[in-house]
């Protein structure tokens, strides 16, 4: 078996009368890139503060690299690559200084650590702003230099905290793709976000976190396989009637119909030509119908079917 | 390690605006301001004209001649008032005069003791010693009289400047000194950032170093060094501007004043590391309650409004001023400058040092914790 790199133990975090992190059990191997996705509020990055011994926490243990995570494990935290939900880089530093000085932290060797820092700058595309100062750089270039601090130094695992917040598309992919790329190079990588694209794009493992508690864990398909729904198809309709679409929910495979916004929204469960039988159904009918969308379901169906509220709600 | 902390505490320190402003252009502006405004006035004052009333019998024109004599020009050394000795004694009550002159008898009252008074008496021994040869001169060669009491009054003069480099007081430069204490204790503004980014629970580059290998001890060390570095070189530029560009005259004890500098720039960067590691507030909100504390200890010692000292003394407080930093940095520059005592500016120097200590090792307790409850 691989080996196992993180292992957090039924933590509980608690603030006053709120639980954060309700017995939370994690196990992260080696050269994966796990996922732990929840809407705003679910306890991602209190698991990270915990995981990294930033916080105490109530009950539960954590273990890196097979020892117990402490705030002197010093052997543990130089292997370890942190990457902020919000920026954390020195104003008054130039990009150059800022990725040096934290790669400085863990590197003593200097040769070593400038070929470091160099290769770094090229990973984030910021060769071009080297003598810039942050407050000069765009958004998602700061993020990107962000980024640059927490990986300089080579570390075995990196931990991202919703990397991509306020990142417009292609800086986002940019940066999803250097991820991926680090994951390749032998990094293990814990990766948090509530954007399900994202995570289904690049991990390999995911955890769905709600509430601070666990409420499912798998590799996507895993994840899909979970719950009834296989395909929703939404047809845009601007009248109706009622009894059509008791019809629609009597159809074979479909569990769910329902009429909102000027959509038929149909929920299927498994089979095939779900959307023709639908289709000729509002045509026998003499039905007028709009645009029609066939969706396979996404990690937000799962979530929703869990918890009973999207992912998206909550943002 | 240490030295790569170190490196980049003094990048940090010197490239940020507010620091630069409070601890190098604002004393030199200030500087510069309070020598135009006590510039000229200082000079004048230094020999300024002294108000006497002569009590004299109408027969004794020798003494009269004298008088007039040192009462005459743009730098005459009296202003002399003749009258009745009831009279002269009520402008002496009155402080319309320095001192009260017995011409026949060559006897002097005053009412306080000062420079002023100093040099009144020192005309009367003078009188005294060349009473023969200014009789000589009024018989032989009336004209050449106004060249005696030319000598007299530069002789005079002469002995007033020695008294000042003695250590007599000279209120100009006390202003200096007041503004050096000030560019001392805004040295703050550096010690504060070092807990601030140092704390996880504080600031998120303080959380992302404790998640970096370096020890926390090595790291708050190696930041506090280089304050206490950019603040050394902030001192020197300060007291060389006041000193070399100015022309401000600190005496013969311009090392002295150096040393006196850099060790109260260092009270200000231990305050500051103090401030910055209590509480959870931000840095602007930390950097608002030193700015307040300061200002009032400022007050309290008297660096803004005079007699402030002898005040807190009447309704007993006047044991705070001995603790107080900036009371404290100020009167070891006055021991230095106007008292010329050494015992006392020892006592300003260990306090100083105590404070140093005190607020450094408070800083170091509260900076150690590396878990927090909540971030
Ligand atoms: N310092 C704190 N004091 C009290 N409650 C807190 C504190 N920090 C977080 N919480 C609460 O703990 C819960 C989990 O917060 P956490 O920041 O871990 O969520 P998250 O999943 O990272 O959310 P987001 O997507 O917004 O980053 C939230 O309900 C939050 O309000
Ligand atoms: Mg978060």
């Amino acid at each position: 078996m691989e080996n196992v790199v993180v292992k957090i133990e039924n933590l509980v975090k608690k603030y006053k009368e709120l639980t954060a992190l309700d017995h939370l059990n994690l196990e992260i191997k080696e050269g994966e890139v796990f996922g732990l996705l929840g809407p705003n509020g679910s306890g991602k990055t209190t698991t990270i503060s915990c995981l990294l011994s930033l916080l105490s926490f109530d009950e539960g243990s954590v273990e890196v690299f097979g020892k117990e995570m402490t705030p002197v494990n010093y052997e543990a935290k130089k292997q370890i690559g942190i990457i902020m939900q919000n920026v954390a880089v020195f104003e008054e530093l130039t990009v150059y200084e800022n990725i040096d000085y934290f790669c400085g932290l863990y590197i003593k060797d200097k040769a070593l650590k400038k070929q470091y820092v160099e290769e770094a700058i090229e990973f984030v595309g910021l060769g071009d702003f080297k003598k810039f100062h942050p407050k000069k750089l765009s958004g998602g270039l700061l993020r990107r230099l962000n980024i640059a601090c927490g990986i300089a130094h080579k570390p075995k695992l990196i931990i991202l905290d919703e990397p991509t917040v306020a990142v417009d598309p292609q800086s986002r992919n940019k940066i999803l793709e250097g991820i991926v790329e680090l994951n390749k190079q032998g990094a293990t990588i814990i990766y948090t976000s509530h954007y399900m694209e994202e995570v289904e794009q690049i991990c390999t493992r995911i955890a769905i976190m709600d509430k601070g508690k666990k409420i499912a864990e798998g590799t996507t398909d895993q994840l899909k396989r979970m719950i009834k729904n296989t395909e929703t198809i939404e047809i845009e309709v601007k009248e109706i009637s009622d009894e059509i679409i008791s019809e629609a929910g009597k159809l074979p495979h479909v569990y769910e119909a329902l009429h909102n916004d000027g959509k038929l929204i149909i929920r299927c469960s498994g089979g095939k030509h779900n959307l023709i039988r639908v289709l000729d159904l509002l045509q026998n009918n003499n039905v007028n119908f709009g645009r029609v969308y066939s969706e396979l379901p996404t990690l937000n169906d799962v979530f929703l079917e869990i918890t009973g509220t999207a992912l998206r709600d909550s943002e | 390690m240490f030295f790569h902390c170190f490196k980049y505490g003094f990048l940090e320190a010197v490239r940020q605006k507010e620091i630069v402003f409070w601890v190098v252009i604002f004393p030199i502006i200030l500087g510069l301001l309070f020598k135009v405004a006590f510039g000229s006035v200082t000079e004048k004052t230094k020999f300024d004209t002294i108000e006497v009333a002569v009590v004299v019998s109408d027969e004794n024109e020798m003494f009269k001649s004298v008088m007039d004599g040192l009462s005459e020009g743009d730098e005459a050394l009296f202003k002399t008032s003749y009258c009745e000795e009831k009279k002269a004694l009520e402008l002496l009550e009155n402080k319309d005069v320095a001192g009260v002159i017995y011409g026949d008898e060559l006897e002097v009252t005053v009412s306080q003791s000062g420079i002023e008074q100093t040099i009144i008496k020192q005309f009367i021994v003078e009188y005294k010693a060349n009473v023969s040869v200014i009789s000589d001169t009024i018989k032989t060669n009336p004209q050449k009289l106004s060249e005696v009491t030319e000598m007299m009054n530069s002789e005079l003069k002469a002995n007033n400047e020695v008294k000042l480099i003695d250590g007599d007081y000279d209120p100009m430069v006390s202003y200096f000194y007041n503004l050096i204490a000030m560019t001392a204790l805004f040295g703050a503004y550096m010690g504060i950032f070092i807990p601030i980014r140092n704390q996880a629970n504080i600031s998120q580059l303080g959380a992302r170093k404790s998640c970096s290998p370096i020890k926390k001890s090595v790291a708050i060390s190696a930041s506090l060094c280089s304050a206490i570095f950019v603040q050394t070189i902030c001192m020197i530029i300060c007291v060389s501007y006041l000193r070399f560009v100015l022309g401000i005259d600190f005496g013969d004890k311009l090392i002295m004043v150096y040393i006196t500098a850099i060790f109260s720039g260092w009270v200000g960067v231990a305050l500051g590391f103090f401030v910055g590691s209590i509480g959870k507030m931000g840095e602007a909100a930390k950097i608002g309650l030193y700015t307040a504390v300061s200002l009032f200890l400022c007050f309290l010692s008297g660096l803004m409004v005079m007699n402030m000292k002898q005040n807190l003394e009447k309704i007993g407080l006047g044991w705070f001023n001995k603790i107080n930093p900036a009371a404290v940095i100020s009167d070891a520059f006055y021991c230095l400058n106007v008292y010329d005592d050494y015992e006392v500016y020892t006592t300003k120097i260990i306090t100083m040092a105590i404070t140093i200590v005190i607020f450094a090792v408070l800083g170091f307790i509260m900076t150690r914790k590396r878990k927090f409850k909540s971030l």
